[in-house]
């Protein structure tokens, strides 16, 4: 018994060993912190997949991983694309401490906006450039009203949400000519016409020139964070505002270019989610059904997922799609699935994402107790040896 | 078709604006309450959607399982029944609270990100449990099985009363005492006082031997539990009379943190900004309705969306004006270390 408690502990310092090793490498720490929350979002999803049905659980968890690789993988890469952005436009606004929820309203407006300018017989440019613009003048609000006034750009952006999805209803129900609503659901706009979406790459299988943007876009703003003074602005005011500003950054512009460029960011995702070449989603216009789109929101997991890394967003976004993909699958492996299982993992990823760093915390704590425990032993070991 | 602002319109919107009135003083309170300590509570939505979703499936469960009891088929009962079930979602909404707190107080976490987290969670959670119960995949939950509106619509002789009290119960009665209470709690009370320097000054109360943790765990206990009887009260209303409530707090959670912001974390201030928006949100409904009768009119101020944006454009333009003046707490959101002044 002592023994196994031995191994245990051997076992438990060697993780805090490597922990602590990984830690210091710059990016490790958060991939580690990463894999920690997704770990235990899928484990607090099996043990409910067992409570629910004990019997479908393994077959469950297997389709969860397997179903979109398998199955349908071309539709996986084209999904995750607008939601890297997304998560792109989270990580990005995270980096100044700032929480850019209005990012739903921001993907809401730009999609609107380029979906109507595609109706008007636009090309893909024009449509694409129109929801980065109105994108990103609904983040430069909150980020105006943040630096000018001190206003809670969380309360802002939650309150522009549900404004610009009112005004679209307003505009929808008052401005729209009738044949931009498709006259069999008139709940819904007319999906966005060919002459708007994206060129697709070679195969008709959905992948269009949107991943490329994406993929460049995510490896630029690893660029310009890492590399560039702007990006340390961004960091240093993100991690300690007080000395930025005694060392003279200015906040105001920082802030606001910050939350802009966020919401261009949203914006083009925004674009992106209604232009793909494959079976693009219509757009509800009608406001009747109070409830906002989701995608904005699948951005904020994806940035706590990769931690807020450029480079991780993309992971993390393929993780979500793959989820995603196999959601329609699970209620066929069992009754007791439904829609909403997936939501659940993905509440709990980011519940434990909000304090994964406190892991590493412990890790680290642990590890250097036990080699500054050792030291003292060494120290004390010489000391009586002389 | 009526064709004036009649008696049923009138009535209608004062039933709305006692109910959201209650509601949203509650919720906002719930907001009060945490973030005075130092907590930020995103997760009002969250709170309110546990709250109404375990009042509302105890009624289901209980209801259902005794058709013939005396709690679903006499009008004191059915008071009884409204009695238990908001005892319910207050034990839920404390459980829930937990889910919060914990993470906030004892991980130091992001609080921020775990209220948006628990939002999602909330909703997910109770769909799952609903379908597990139920073994309809839908976020339905239909009380409409147990016919209770006939017991909840009293008949005073007059026709406004009729519809202003219809809907009326035990619960919405409770809740206008709860508030009462909490704000007696909030002004008058050492605990109310100390609650508020636990969000202003932790360091100086832990100083004076006031348990700062303790302090914010409270505050988001009792927060969570007002806004899940706030929940409740909106939405078993809802799902009775309008019937077809789905798990979903339909963004009031987010409405009472405005309302918070707009009565500047303050008790009396609060029920001032909360009545203003419940005439909005009660306003939007009956009017439209109301409107809807004259089809040939078709402007901005007939559209329905309009009037459901108001609340939102008005707190939106409150969160600018008040910036100046704002009494934010000052430690909100910074999580309490012993070892840092």
């Amino acid at each position: 018994m002592s023994k196994l408690i031995e191994n245990c502990k051997n076992g438990f310092d060697k993780v805090a060993g490597f922990c602590h090793f990984l830690n210091g490498k710059k990016g490790f720490g958060s991939l580690i912190s990463g894999l920690i929350s997704v770990l235990l979002g899928f484990l607090v999803g099996f043990i409910v997949m067992l409570a629910l049905d004990a019997d479908s659980a393994l077959p469950g968890l297997g389709t969860l991983f397997s179903y979109s690789l398998t199955h349908n993988p071309a539709r996986m890469i084209y999904q995750a694309t607008p939601m890297m952005l997304t998560g792109l436009a989270i990580a990005f606004s995270f980096k100044l401490g700032l929480f850019n929820i209005g990012i739903t309203g921001q993907v809401t407006a730009g999609a609107f906006t380029s979906i109507c300018l595609g109706i008007m017989g636009n090309n893909f440019f024009v449509c694409m450039l129109s929801g980065i613009l109105v994108g990103a003048i609904a983040g430069f609000i909150p980020g105006f009203l943040k630096a000018k006034f001190n206003v809670n750009e969380v309360l802002s952006g939650i309150m522009l949400n549900w404004i610009i999805y009112y005004i679209i209803g307003l505009i929808g129900s008052l401005g729209l000519d009738s044949s931009f609503k498709d006259r069999n659901t008139p709940a819904e706009l007319i999906n966005m016409p060919l002459n708007g979406r994206m060129p697709s790459l070679g195969a008709d299988n959905g992948i269009s020139i949107g991943i490329i943007i994406s993929l460049v876009l995510v490896i630029i703003f690893e660029i310009i964070l890492f590399k560039t003074k702007f990006g340390f602005e961004l960091r240093l005011t993100g991690s300690n505002r007080f000395a930025s500003q005694y060392s003279g950054m200015n906040q105001t512009k920082n802030i606001i270019l910050a939350m802009t460029i966020s919401g261009a960011l949203a914006g083009l995702a925004g674009y992106m989610l209604y232009a793909n070449p494959l079976n693009p989603p219509r757009f509800r216009w009608d406001s009747s059904n109070n409830a906002l789109i989701s995608d904005g929101f699948t951005g904020i997991s994806v940035a706590l997922i990769a931690q807020n890394s450029p480079i991780g967003c993309i992971l993390s976004s393929l993780l979500l799609t793959m989820i995603d993909g196999a959601q329609s699958q699970m209620s066929t492996i069992s009754s007791a699935y439904n829609v909403h299982y997936t939501e659940l993992i993905k509440s709990i990823i980011i519940y434990v994402a909000s304090f994964s760093s406190f892991f590493m915390y412990i890790m680290n704590y642990l590890y250097e107790r036990k080699e500054n425990k050792l030291k003292a032993k060494k120290e004390l070991l010489i000391e009586e040896g002389e | 078709m009526p064709s004036s602002f009649g008696a049923y319109d009138w009535g209608s919107l004062v039933r709305y604006f006692i109910i959201y009135g209650i509601g949203f003083i509650l919720g906002s309170y719930g907001g009060m309450f945490s973030e005075c300590s130092g907590i930020i509570n995103i997760a009002l939505e969250g709170s309110m959607v546990v709250g109404a979703f375990s009042g509302v499936i105890f009624m289901k469960l209980v209801g259902e399982a005794n058709p013939t009891s005396f709690l679903v088929t006499t009008t004191a009962g059915v008071q009884l029944f409204f009695l238990l079930a908001g005892l319910v979602a207050i034990v839920v909404g404390i459980l829930f609270s937990y889910l919060l707190s914990f993470v906030s107080i004892k991980l130091k976490a992001n609080q921020t990100i775990v209220g948006t987290a628990l939002n999602t969670f909330a909703v997910a959670a109770c769909t799952i449990i609903n379908t597990s119960i139920t073994g309809i995949d839908s976020p339905e939950v239909s009380l409409g099985s147990l016919s209770l509106s006939q017991y909840l619509s009293p008949d005073t002789g007059n026709e406004f009363f009729n519809f202003a009290l219809m809907g009326l119960n035990v619960a919405i009665i409770i809740g206008f005492i709860a508030i009462i209470v909490l704000w007696l709690v909030m002004n008058k009370t050492r605990f109310g006082l100390r609650l508020r320097a636990c969000g202003e000054n932790p360091a100086a109360c832990d100083s004076v031997g006031i348990n700062v943790k303790r302090m914010r765990y409270l505050g988001t206990l009792i927060g969570s539990a007002a806004a899940a009887f706030g929940g409740f009260i909106i939405f078993s209303y809802f799902d009775i009379f309008v019937g077809n409530w789905q798990i979903d707090a339909l963004g009031y959670g987010f409405l009472v943190l405005a309302i918070e912001i707009f009565g500047n974390w303050k008790a009396t201030n609060i029920i001032f900004a909360a009545l203003f928006f419940a005439f909005f949100s009660a306003f939007a409904p009956t009017f439209t309705s109301y409107l809807s009768t004259f089809p040939q009119i078709n402007s901005i101020l007939t559209n329905r969306a309009f009037y459901y944006m108001l609340p939102y454009l008005l707190a939106f333009l409150s969160l600018i004006f008040f910036s100046k003046h704002s009494h934010v707490p000052k430690a909100e959101g910074i999580p309490y270390d012993k070892s840092e002044k």
